[in-house]
């Protein structure tokens, strides 16, 4: 089988980057390991920055030098914060975002966290519209979302939440095993009149409060779950992320997966890939470990294999590598080095990353792969907790690499 | 004024015991800990079943006590220990003749070593690096030092001790003969000095003791020695691996629960250096390197984390050079060798010969205030140890398992009967929700790594990823503070990731960065760390 592209990665980043390719007719492969970062996401997707005033642009400049984000340039980035909203509606996902500056999602803490865009159906809220009196609805028993860590992280910002915690008979079947009580079960359990009757006893919870927090545990397949118990509650409600797995981020991976499939693309799941054949500068083809016997072959290649959690960087305790082509890498010092003591402060490893060009060309051996990129959390020089640009940096730069490969293509055309 | 017949000072496992022996003979018991219990060398060691057989060629007399104790805390504090019987192996680089010598020195301590055919061994412990040339079978085990420690405890109180953790000595209180009467101290959890009066002081501080004893004004020279650690992901060996040489660094690799621990190094630091001592780099490569001569299939094991502990050396007595250092247990009458009366120093030992310390100490209490009830603990099983096998019987679900071979027949008092008290908050180690909340109300937990060392939650491969928000949630509900257990949680995990960082490669990395993705990206906890703490936040019911 021959691709127009080859992505490596499912995750955010290569999937945002295979859609766009799909979306201009490009033949395109995924091949994923599976698991992603979208697994535990909170359901918003960081740019940059810590408040809600400052704008992208003034934040921008305050980034370090080899932030991923000097590359793509400050009016590229303007459009590319647009084309992810279009994307991801295509792809039935309803994203709250200002194309000019952060909003407030709320933590698993309680906390407000600035961030670019989020789900529709998570908290988000400008500065001037946080709600006043609360309602933290819960699960009992349910130890991945703490009702009383989410009042009390309100508390701490002027807003009075009280909590609270219900059940209905379909949760309570889980409970027989031990292990079963965790966001991703409870999701597949809570549909149809279960969810009614989970609203019914939330209502039956409300005060004087003119708001309520949900945990985010409705609907793993599409969102109809999660705006079912909205519509049936007496109150204006959002949800908020428990902690892993993120129903909500499931649900983001599934969606655009099947918008990349129902495009015309390749996905496999559950494969990796082990090695890369590279001639004259140029990727050839790469060899996945379930498929070791045949080769993908493509015109370009994109490395989207995320950061050390995602296995797209390995570290040993001599050096930091790029495990499948051993691409260049852009790191500092010795193992010692890499850590902070502090696991609160800046941590270099977290900013380790490959080598890329101004068009996010990879290199090996000093030689830049002309045909190969490298997009999201591997890229050095991200840095996705101090930025923050979680979620952000993946869809972006996704975005990017795919425009500039279909821009090349028409300029050659032309 | 409350007034107490002895004041143990000291929440490590000699305290321990000797508030457990006090009790049991019937003295009215306060035991004061400064921070939690363990939390010195007792906490941060191998939990080595010590046969004796690693002292038999230097230290007779130590090999002979450990054995001695060894078969006795079998008995005793059966929840607490594992048998899982050890190796002494002698790899190609190691002199053969070594063996015959460690035999006959074994024997002679009472140790029952009994070399085996190579091929035995791996047929014994398929884990032991297969080019061993020699090796000896010797009783060796593993004891949860947490465990035992916190049931000596347990067990004091249900004699009527009182146990106050959190409670820093600060001073001793002086009557006008110049008698020791008392001794303030600074409790963390309110802030508040209070003063505490007993007949008999009994200084248990470990290292921390020849400070406590300037304080009265007696000098007890110490040696600190660091010893360093490393905490491997699997359990690769159900058999204690020991190298069959003179004891040198890093030759013990002892299994305990789901994981394998390596140890030890050992280095002399000032005592200044003793509350923040951290595994360098160099010693993690030195463990590592020779862990994979003892098991070569760690190679491709996860490192959990590192840790150090210090031993708590003492010179012998009588040499104010203190140049000669006493590996035995140093038993100080303070009255009759500086002229201060009321205090005791119990010091020196180890782990293995704690029941022998405290019965030592003990008996000089016991005879200063006029008491002639004799020593019990050798036959007397600890809290949890008796009835085992029966209780045993009574566990059927999986958590209950787990929680019986932590608590033995305490498991009793753990909730059970209803789903909400069933449910897993850590997977990796199988504690139950009920079992948390057991540990809260009856076992003194007032934080995350206070439930950590009653249980073991956060302890498994996931070093407490997921359960840490848990554990602290249950804190938070138990005692009312959701804000304190969030200062709690972003301290635990500051905590964990200095045991991570000098091992973090491979597959830790991966590791480290989804708990900074979770706890820092998702949450937000950094909020609510304070970076001037240097000890967990503590949490209290108000009273």
């Amino acid at each position: 089988m021959r691709y127009d592209t080859i992505i490596i990665g499912g995750g955010l980043s290569g999937l945002c980057c295979g859609i766009a390719l799909a979306e201009s007719g490009k033949k395109c492969l995924i091949i994923s390991q599976g698991q992603s970062t979208l697994n535990f996401s909170s359901g918003s997707l960081e740019f940059a920055g810590n408040d809600t005033e400052t704008s992208f642009e003034t934040l921008l400049a305050q980034l370090p030098e080899n932030h991923p984000y000097h590359k793509i340039g400050e009016q590229a980035l303007f459009m590319l914060r647009a084309q992810a909203a279009g994307l991801f509606e295509r792809a039935g996902i309803e994203m709250h975002a200002d194309i000019r500056h952060n909003h407030w999602r709320v933590t698993p803490m309680g906390l407000l966290k600035a961030t670019w865009m989020s789900m529709d159906e998570m908290a988000h809220f400008e500065e001037e519209n946080l709600p006043k009196k609360v309602l933290v609805a819960g699960i009992k028993g349910f130890l991945d979302f703490n009702v009383d860590f989410v009042a009390s992280g309100l508390a701490s910002k002027g807003i009075q939440a009280r909590s609270c915690e219900v059940s209905v008979a379909e949760i309570e079947q889980l409970r027989e095993n031990a292990s079963e009580f965790r966001s991703a079960n409870l999701a597949r359990v809570l549909e149809g009149y279960a969810i009614d009757r989970l609203a019914e006893a939330i209502n039956a919870q409300l005060k004087d409060e003119e708001y309520i927090l949900l945990p985010a545990i409705f609907g793993l397949e599409n969102a109809t779950p999660a705006y079912r118990i909205l519509s049936k509650l007496d109150r204006p409600a959002a949800f908020v992320p428990t902690m892993s797995p993120s129903v909500p981020g499931i649900r983001l991976q599934q969606l655009l997966k099947k918008r990349f499939q129902a495009l015309g693309g390749t996905f496999i799941s559950g494969d990796s890939v082990i090695s890369a054949e590279v001639q004259n500068g140029k990727v050839m083809s790469v060899t996945s470990e379930r498929h070791s016997d045949s080769k993908f072959s493509a015109d370009k290649f994109i490395f989207a294999c995320g950061s050390f959690f995602s296995t797209g960087l390995r570290a040993s305790k001599e050096r930091i590598y790029e495990p499948i082509a051993n691409l260049d890498m852009e790191y500092k010092g010795e193992h010692g080095d890499w850590f902070n003591p502090n696991i609160y402060g800046e941590q270099p490893y977290m900013s380790f990353g490959v080598k890329t060009d101004n068009q996010f060309h990879v290199y090996l051996k000093d030689e830049v792969l002309k045909n190969a990129y490298a997009t999201g959390q591997m890229l050095a020089g991200n840095s996705p907790l101090k930025t923050p640009c979680m979620g952000g940096i993946s869809a972006i730069s996704g975005l990017h690499v795919a425009n500039l490969i279909i821009n090349e293509q028409e300029d050659e055309r032309q | 004024m409350k007034h107490y017949d002895v004041i143990i000072i000291g929440g490590g496992i000699t305290g321990a015991g000797c508030a457990r022996d006090c009790a049991l003979r019937g003295l009215k018991v306060l035991l004061l800990e400064r921070f939690d219990l363990t939390n010195g060398a007792t906490g941060r060691n191998h939990g080595l079943l010590h046969s004796g057989a690693r002292y038999a060629v230097t230290d007779a007399e130590a090999a002979a006590e450990c054995i001695r104790e060894n078969m006795t805390l079998r008995k005793i504090a059966a929840h607490c220990v594992e048998e899982t019987e050890g190796l002494f192996i002698t790899l190609p680089e190691d002199d053969l003749n070594y063996q015959k010598k460690f035999i006959e020195s074994c024997r002679n301590a009472g140790i029952n070593a009994e070399a085996i055919d190579p091929k035995d061994a791996i047929r014994m412990e398929p884990s032991v690096n297969p080019s061993l040339i020699g090796a000896v079978k010797v009783p060796d085990g593993a004891v949860d030092p947490f465990r035992l420690t916190i049931y000596n405890a347990y067990d004091a109180q249900l004699h009527g001790a009182e146990v106050l953790t959190y409670h820093e000595v600060t001073s001793f209180i002086k009557d006008d003969s110049g008698r020791i009467v008392g001794v303030k101290a600074l409790s963390h959890i309110d802030k508040k000095e209070k003063e505490f009066y007993a007949t008999i002081t009994v200084n248990a501080g470990g290292i921390w003791g020849s400070l406590l004893a300037k304080k009265a004004g007696a000098t007890v020279n110490m040696f600190p020695a660091k010893g360093a650690l490393l905490i491997f992901g699997h359990r690769v060996n159900n058999v204690v691996i020991n190298r069959c040489r003179k004891p040198a660094d890093a030759d013990i690799l002892v299994p305990g629960d789901t994981i394998c621990l390596i140890g030890t190094t050992s280095t002399r630091i000032p005592i200044e250096e003793c509350d923040h001592v951290r595994v360098t780099p160099e010693e993690a490569d030195l463990l590592y390197n020779e862990s994979i001569k003892l098991a070569p299939s760690l190679a491709q094991t996860r490192i959990l984390r590192g840790y150090a502990g210090v031993r708590p050396l003492v010179a012998s007595d009588d040499d104010p050079s203190g140049r000669s250092i006493s590996r035995g247990i140093v038993c100080l009458d303070h009255e009759t060798r500086d002229g201060i009366p009321g205090l005791i120093t119990i010091t020196g030992g180890k782990l293995m010969t704690y029941r022998l310390m405290a019965e030592m100490a003990t008996d000089m209490v016991c005879q200063k205030l006029g008491n002639t009830q004799k020593c019990t603990t050798a036959t007397t099983p600890l809290v949890g140890s008796e009835s085992i096998k029966d209780s045993a019987k009574k566990a059927d679900r999986s958590s209950q398992k787990a929680a019986w071979g932590r608590h033995g027949s305490n498991i009793s008092q753990i909730a059970h009967d209803n789903a909400f008290d069933n449910a897993l908050a850590c997977e990796c180690e199988v504690v139950s929700v009920g079992e948390v909340n057991y540990s809260i109300d009856k076992l003194g937990a007032k934080n995350i790594v206070n439930v950590r060392r009653r249980t073991r939650l956060g302890m498994g491969t996931c070093q407490g990823e997921v359960c840490a928000c848990r554990a602290a949630g249950l804190i938070a509900k138990a005692n009312g503070c959701a804000d304190k257990a969030k200062e709690d949680l972003a301290s635990f995990l500051q905590e964990r990731w200095k045991g991570m960082y000098p091992v973090t490669w491979g597959n830790t990395v991966r590791e480290a960065q989804f708990t900074s993705y979770i706890y820092q990206g998702l949450c937000g906890v950094d909020a609510y760390y304070k970076n001037n703490q240097d000890e967990h936040p503590v949490l209290e019911k108000e009273k």
